[in-house]
């Protein structure tokens, strides 16, 4: 036996055993993309940063940019500016944990709505990320870089054709999603959005944000509420409430909100990532204008307008506004 | 005693309202006053006129008449205030009041629910796509999303 041979076979062995080893290591370090959707959740409400996000909406023919600069306080702090297109430069959102106030700056113009960094909003993300768990299949694509940062890339896509599928571009070090492709159910694409600038760990005085809001005490002016349950809502309102007896597969039902000055109501249903929403309200509320973005189905019934909303199929949506009592 | 408050007197003393002695006082003074003897004297010529007139008598049903319009005589506000008061006291004594307050509550409670369902109110159809909107942002896992352009900010 030839004793360079034999040394070189100790070499190739090795050799196999460090690539098996590195790839076994990688395979146990690597996470999961469930795991790395989960820690994103937490990750927004513990990050503090300030970012530019360029959104381009497609509608059918058309197509919008905007541009906001968002600044994010940990835990529930959100002010969002509107830099571009012009028309939209006044509008403000602040967001403080309790309310999410929408206003157009130099005006006297006020929405008050639900916050979406409430402890329950953080709620309602988590159970519907478990529901996406449920109703997505969840792939890990090649790593990417987005503002030269390394990015995982995650692909949703429902087990149920026929529902709106999303790719996610997550920062590895802060578990932010930079980018994000939402797909309408036909797999078009309708959005895409991805900051142009982030800088983590910047911190603001919250105070110089509230110049603009007012300072009057904003429960008398809050004029929505958010019901978990239907049961809660039924006890609240004047008119009887319908719901939907028929539900595309794997979607359930998530809350029931009153708005409008509590003149109409909005029962939503959801699988993770699409949302029905079913509205209804006595039928001396007229309703006006027309809309772009999304193409309802609107019906009378039992003294009652009812108006569908949800990106699924016409016959799906059909399904369902027949399964209305 | 001057001869203001004689003065005074002099009409008593026509009309014999006036005690014997102080009579013969009055009779005394006027002896010694010539001022007030002539007012005297004046006082007993009207008097004397007066008693002259002979008295018309009342037409036939006068006084029935008069009694009457004193029964119609106008009442006051404060009158008819205090006439609905204790007619109400006395028509709805103790539960008949509640009974009647319930029922006025009722009355205006069902016409401002009649009132109510039968305006009309506009709601911009925006509205509930923005709702929708909402739904999709609560439901999202990627924090926050940018409002679609084609959104009225009015």
């Amino acid at each position: 036996m030839n004793p360079g041979k034999g040394f070189q076979k100790v070499l190739q062995c090795l050799f196999v055993l460090i690539i098996l080893s590195g790839g076994m290591t990688s395979a146990l370090l690597a996470i999961e993309p469930k795991e790395i959707l989960t820690r994103s959740l937490e990750a927004q409400f513990g990050l503090d940063f300030e970012g530019i996000k360029k959104t381009e909406f497609r509608l059918p023919g058309r197509s919008y940019t905007t541009t906001t600069r968002i600044i994010r306080q940990e835990p529930d702090f959100t002010y969002t500016t509107t830099l571009a297109p012009a028309r939209l430069k006044r509008l403000v959102i602040l967001d403080d944990g309790k309310f999410r106030i929408k206003h157009i700056r130099g005006s006297n113009k006020f929405g008050f709505f639900p916050s979406l960094n409430s402890p329950e909003a953080k709620e309602i993300k988590r159970k519907s990320l478990n529901l996406i768990f449920i109703n997505y299949k969840i792939s890990k694509l090649l790593d990417g870089y987005i503002l030269a940062r390394p990015v995982y890339v995650i692909s949703l896509i429902p087990k149920h054709s026929g529902n709106p599928r999303r790719k996610v571009w997550i920062d590895k070090k802060m578990y932010l999603p930079l980018k994000e492709e939402d797909y309408n159910w036909r797999g078009e694409l309708i959005s895409s959005s991805f900051y142009t600038e982030i800088h983590f760990d910047k911190r603001f005085s919250k105070e110089k944000f509230y110049r603009d809001f007012p300072q009057r005490p904003r429960k008398k002016v809050f004029s929505q509420e958010r019901f978990l349950s239907l049961k809660d809502l039924r006890r609240k309102i004047r008119f009887p409430v319908s719901s939907a007896h028929y539900l595309p597969p794997s979607y359930e039902f998530q809350e029931a909100v009153l708005f409008s000055k509590e003149r109409a109501v909005k029962l939503t249903y959801t699988n993770g990532l699409g949302v029905i929403c079913l509205f209804q309200m006595p039928s001396n509320i007229k309703l006006r204008g027309h809309l772009e973005g999304a193409h309802p189905l609107v019906w009378e019934k039992g003294g009652r307008t009812f108006l569908l909303m949800a990106d699924i199929s016409r016959k799906e949506l059909i399904k369902i506004k027949q399964s209305v009592k | 005693m001057s001869c203001k408050k004689w003065k005074k007197k002099l009409s008593s003393y026509l009309d014999n309202e006036v005690s014997s002695r102080e009579r013969s006082k009055i009779e005394k003074h006027l002896k010694s006053c010539r001022a007030c003897f002539n007012q005297f004297k004046q006082l007993e010529r009207v008097h004397r006129l007066v008693q002259s007139i002979q008295p018309e008598k009342p037409r036939p049903g006068f006084y029935e008449r008069l009694s009457e319009r004193l029964c119609q005589k106008k009442t006051t506000l404060r009158e008819k205030l205090v006439a609905w008061r204790y007619g109400w006291q006395l028509s709805f004594p103790g539960v008949g009041k509640i009974a009647i307050a319930v029922s006025a509550v009722l009355l205006v409670s069902v016409s401002f629910y009649i009132w109510r369902s039968a305006t009309s109110y506009e709601v911009n159809i925006k509205v509930f796509e923005e709702e929708y909107f909402r739904s999709q942002q609560m439901n999202s896992f990627v924090g926050e999303l940018a409002l679609p352009v084609f959104f009225e900010i009015e």
